[in-house]
């Protein structure tokens, strides 16, 4: 999906406050969204106040930062929906955007409306809200502003995050609608008073107040610490051909960032070439702890590496947090340089040396060449163009760096000022973020606390997930949960830590696609039992995945996420932290024979039920797999899936008559045979993963336990053996049986 | 208005293997050649690293990537003058670029170079290079695909060094495993360069060829 810019204004623009509408010839009767809806225009109707007496605020003091906050209206449940928005006022177009976090309001007394970030970070008196990523709901870009008589109305384009894919997965519209007075909040906790507007807002079919609070004349702010390598300098400024002087920070300005620079270490020790291992250690190393909270970037002058010239190398989690900026290479002898500068060093044509670290910076800032932008951006003099492609601008006349224009170009620019936070923050989505077709598809609106949901979660209790990290397509997979009583008393907690009950779920979001919950394929339907947690101990169980609500869970190659809910049975959740599983494409030939067995869907069917019942095909798909895979984890599942279905005979439920008969020889040798090749830990989970949730007396079972007491017969530890139910040890067949349906 | 047609008087080839397996480190080679009566001045920057190439990737099931370099450098522009029927050549990965594994998985692949010979030209485009990617067959080289394709081992064969301490491991873990292989022995050059190892340099030149 291309990236769209936030919209322009409509006609009716009013520059100045005085209601005239530029270009219009007048008032207009009806105005229409750009995208040819009527939103903006409702919105325009909704509620139109008299404009009282307080006169419209010029359309110039809209643009900057802002510190925006909503609150649903009529009863709802304390969050903290809020975040920084962005109006950019360039006559005649005005562009906003913003970023939106939601925080539940903690147990403490909460103001509402708090017109300050906690923990802000400070850029003398301005200020840029910068809030936790794990908060992160949502970013709103407009299609369709204007700005009349002090009222500022504009639809937006929303895009909703998912927490647990790190991306954004749905898309809607909404509007928000301010009255523009000039008002001066002079709350304590602001560095100095600031302007406030406020209005409505309807984000996902829900009714908003919305206040804004003026933090900066800029849009966004990212504080550089620079530590310089001995015997190279950092150009605190530089001139252009032209005698005007510029600094770092005053380049950064002209796209509307605050970047002011603070040189920390000026003795980082000698190395004539550095490699990017090194780079890392010395980001690791050099640079300060954090003091305060905020955006913050890591900018190296150091001495070489090969001819190029800067790089920002931070290519590793948490992304983009590093940059460097080569001193040492020197620059061509040649007519197209300047020739003050042929065969200097770059770190001695401060211009040249300025323009690199700019260029690196904007790297970190998740721009991209625009050789290489996929949005096909011309290349040219400006800030984001390698500084070869410069010079390939250069003239006799104009050598480089003079032919080099210290500003970005419009679409770096834009993004600077208007992309999600994620993409551009240090520390975010890694480098190439935002450059292509990287967003989900289209989904019902949410409300505007994005996809946060409104549960209680335990304090007491933790869950693990715990899936393989890669599997190839068609392998068999299990899922282990791990529930862990944390706290220092003991905790109610319900059984069923099985996906057929329904009280334990797991979310799955595939490649490029929508999240979604899937359970077993067998729903067991009763009464809740609990357990009581003592203080640090833990529940474990198992189950397959394979073969799910959602027909073969990972059915496509690609980058899954999973995560696991329980719902305790106590009015609490407790959630655990998402798992990626990658799929990849069978290897070999006994891989893809596997993959081929496996996807029969007669076959993944026996695989979620334990048994084949009469299917003699999918018989004989599981005997191969079991017999000539005897060592994977889907030739252990086929050998158990037969040992679940042969060890006791089946009858017809009606006429109580057998249609199938029992082969216990046969499936004590699966069994047997299956414990020989994986050991009795694996097996046993395998057992508990295929027999069906709701048969906790599975022939497979059975077998397994008959098979264990035989393997630990003479072993003294016989006592251990015979422990059931809660009290037995994890990962015990005993153990993982406990919390099957009953 | 520049021109809207690359030079006829250059061409760009790309040349590499029909036909690989998944486990292999899978590289090509490019090159510039100057087919016409004139001498040209061409970008000496033959290579993913400094952005004037870019591989355009189409997989089996037909959809198509550009590939660039893993990491985006600023570099002063070099040139190299070509007399009539002279080339600039080079080595080219064919393994991993910005996006990942470029040839990720069994099946059919088409790459087309594309390279900024000329500032201000269109890119030369070379003719399509056809691979067949299989797979394989031994433990051994399952495991070796295994390690060829985790994220830091690749980058390290892309970009030439390790960016991590767990990449250098993992790099000098396959120069040891694997030295009897074209794999182990392009580990052992990385290592080698990175430690500025002279002599290692050398015997690992010496061991490849």
């Amino acid at each position: 999906m291309e990236r769209r810019e936030p919209g322009d204004a409509s006609d009716a623009f009013d520059v100045d406050g005085t209601g005239t509408n530029f270009g219009a010839g007048g008032g207009a009767a009806l105005l229409y969204d750009e995208d040819g809806g009527l939103v903006l225009a409702r919105a325009r109707d909704d509620g139109r106040h008299a404009a009282a007496d307080a006169p419209a605020m010029p359309a110039r003091l809209l643009n900057g930062s802002w510190y925006l906050h909503f609150v649903p209206e009529g009863p709802h449940t304390a969050q903290a929906i809020r975040g920084p928005m962005r109006i950019e006022v360039a006559p005649p177009r005005v562009r906003i955007s913003g970023d939106v976090y939601v925080a539940r309001a903690g147990t403490g007394a909460t103001e509402v409306l708090h017109p300050f970030v906690e923990s802000a970070a400070l850029f003398g008196r301005k200020w840029y809200p910068q809030l936790p990523m794990k908060q992160y709901a949502w970013h709103f870009r407009s299609v369709g502003v204007e700005y009349i008589g002090g009222v500022l109305t504009f639809k937006f384009e929303r895009r909703v995050w998912s927490q647990m894919t790190q991306e954004f997965v749905a898309t809607d519209t909404g509007w928000m609608k301010f009255e523009c007075r000039g008002e001066i909040t002079n709350h304590a906790s602001l560095p100095e008073p600031a302007l406030t507007i406020k209005g409505k807002a309807q984000v996902g079919a829900v009714n908003y107040q919305v206040v804004a609070t003026k933090t900066s004349t800029l849009y966004r702010g990212c504080k550089v610490e620079v530590d310089v390598m001995t015997n190279r300098a950092w150009p605190l400024t530089a001139s252009t051909c032209a005698g005007a002087e510029m600094t770092f920070s005053t380049i950064y300005a002209t796209a509307g960032w605050d970047c002011p620079a603070t040189i920390s270490d000026t003795d980082i020790p000698e190395d004539a070439q550095l490699t990017t291992a090194e780079l890392h250690t010395a980001l690791a190393t050099h640079r300060s702890p954090m003091s305060t909270t905020g955006w913050r970037l890591w900018m190296l002058i150091g001495s070489a590496q090969g001819t190029t010239f800067g790089v920002m190398f931070d290519d590793q989690a948490p992304h983009r947090e590093g940059v460097v900026g080569f001193y040492d290479p020197t620059l061509p002898n040649d007519p197209l340089i300047e020739v003050s500068a042929r065969g200097q060093k770059l770190g001695d044509v401060p211009a040249a040396f300025m323009r690199t670290l700019v260029h690196e910076a904007g790297h970190a800032f998740n721009l991209f060449h625009p050789k290489h932008d996929v949005h096909t951006v011309p290349i040219g003099p400006t800030i984001m163009n390698q500084t070869g492609d410069v010079m390939g601008f250069a003239t006799a006349e104009q050598p480089y760096p003079c032919n080099a224009v210290f500003r970005f170009d419009d679409h770096s620019r834009t993004s600077l000022i208007h992309s999600p936070d994620p993409q551009v923050a240090p520390g975010g989505k890694p480098f190439g973020w935002g450059h292509g077709g990287l967003f989900g598809g289209i989904a019902e609106p949410t409300d505007a606390a994005g996809l946060m949901e409104d549960t209680a979660d335990s304090t007491v209790l933790t869950l693990e997930l715990k899936v393989p990290e890669t599997v190839f397509r068609g392998e068999f997979v299990t899922a282990t949960f791990v529930l862990k009583n944390v706290g220092d008393e003991p905790v109610l907690v319900t059984r069923a830590l099985n996906l057929s009950q329904g009280d334990l779920r797991l979310r799955v979001t595939p490649p490029a696609g929508l999240p979604q919950d899937v359970r077993d394929v067998i729903v067991a339907c009763g009464d809740r039992s609990f357990d009581r947690l003592a203080p640090g101990e833990i529940r474990e169980s198992v189950a397959q995945i394979f073969y799910t609500t959602a027909g073969r869970t990972f059915r496509q190659t690609g980058r899954y996420y999973v995560s696991a809910e329980l719902d305790t049975g106590t009015n609490r959740i407790v959630r655990s932290a998402p798992a990626e599983l990658v799929v990849r494409a069978p290897a070999n030939e006994a891989e893809q024979e596997i993959s081929r067995l496996m996807l029969d869907d007669a076959v993944a069917r026996s695989l979620a039920l334990g048994d084949f019942v009469l299917d003699t095909d999918a018989r004989a798909k599981l005997e191969a797999l079991a017999d000539r895979h005897a060592d994977t984890a889907s030739g252990a599942a086929a050998a158990l899936v037969l040992a679940n279905a042969l060890g006791k005979p089946l009858r017809d439920v009606r006429s109580r008559k057998i249609v199938r008969k029992a082969e216990v020889d046969n499936a004590r040798k699966r069994v047997a045979s299956t414990m020989k090749a994986h050991g009795e830990t694996r097996t046993v989970c395998l057992a508990v993963a295929v027999a069906a949730p709701t048969d906790a007396d599975a022939a497979v079972l059975s077998l397994a336990e008959d098979a264990l007491g035989k393997a630990t017969k003479g072993r003294a530890q016989k006592g251990a053996a015979k422990t059931a139910g809660k009290d037995a040890p994890r990962g015990t067949l005993s153990g993982l049986r406990h919390h099957m349906a009953r | 208005m520049g021109p809207t047609r690359a030079s006829s008087a250059l061409r760009l080839e790309l040349a590499g293997p029909a036909s690989v397996r998944i486990c292999e480190l899978v590289r090509g080679t490019l090159r510039v050649v100057n087919v016409g009566t004139d001498p040209q001045t061409v970008s000496a920057r033959l290579n993913l690293a400094e952005g004037d190439v870019r591989l355009r990737v189409t997989g089996p099931d037909g959809s198509t990537t550009m590939a660039r370099g893993s990491r985006q450098v600023d570099a002063a522009m070099r040139t190299v003058d070509l007399q009539p029927g002279a080339a600039l050549e080079s080595g080219i990965g064919l393994f991993h670029a910005d996006g990942g594994l470029m040839l990720g998985g069994p099946g059919s692949y088409e790459v087309v170079a594309e390279y900024d010979a000329v500032p201000g030209q269109p890119p030369l485009a070379s003719a399509p290079l056809h691979i067949e990617v299989g797979a394989v067959h031994s433990a051994s080289d399952t495991e070796l695909s295994r390690l060829l394709s985790q994220r830091s081992v690749a980058r390290a064969f892309e970009l030439g060094e390790p960016e991590t301490d767990d990449a250098r491991k993992a790099i000098e873990s396959i120069a040891g495993r694997y030295a009897n292989k074209a794999e182990g022995r392009a580990a052992r050059l990385v290592v080698a360069a990175v430690d500025g190892d002279r002599q290692g340099l050398d015997d690992a030149i010496d061991a490849a060829i």
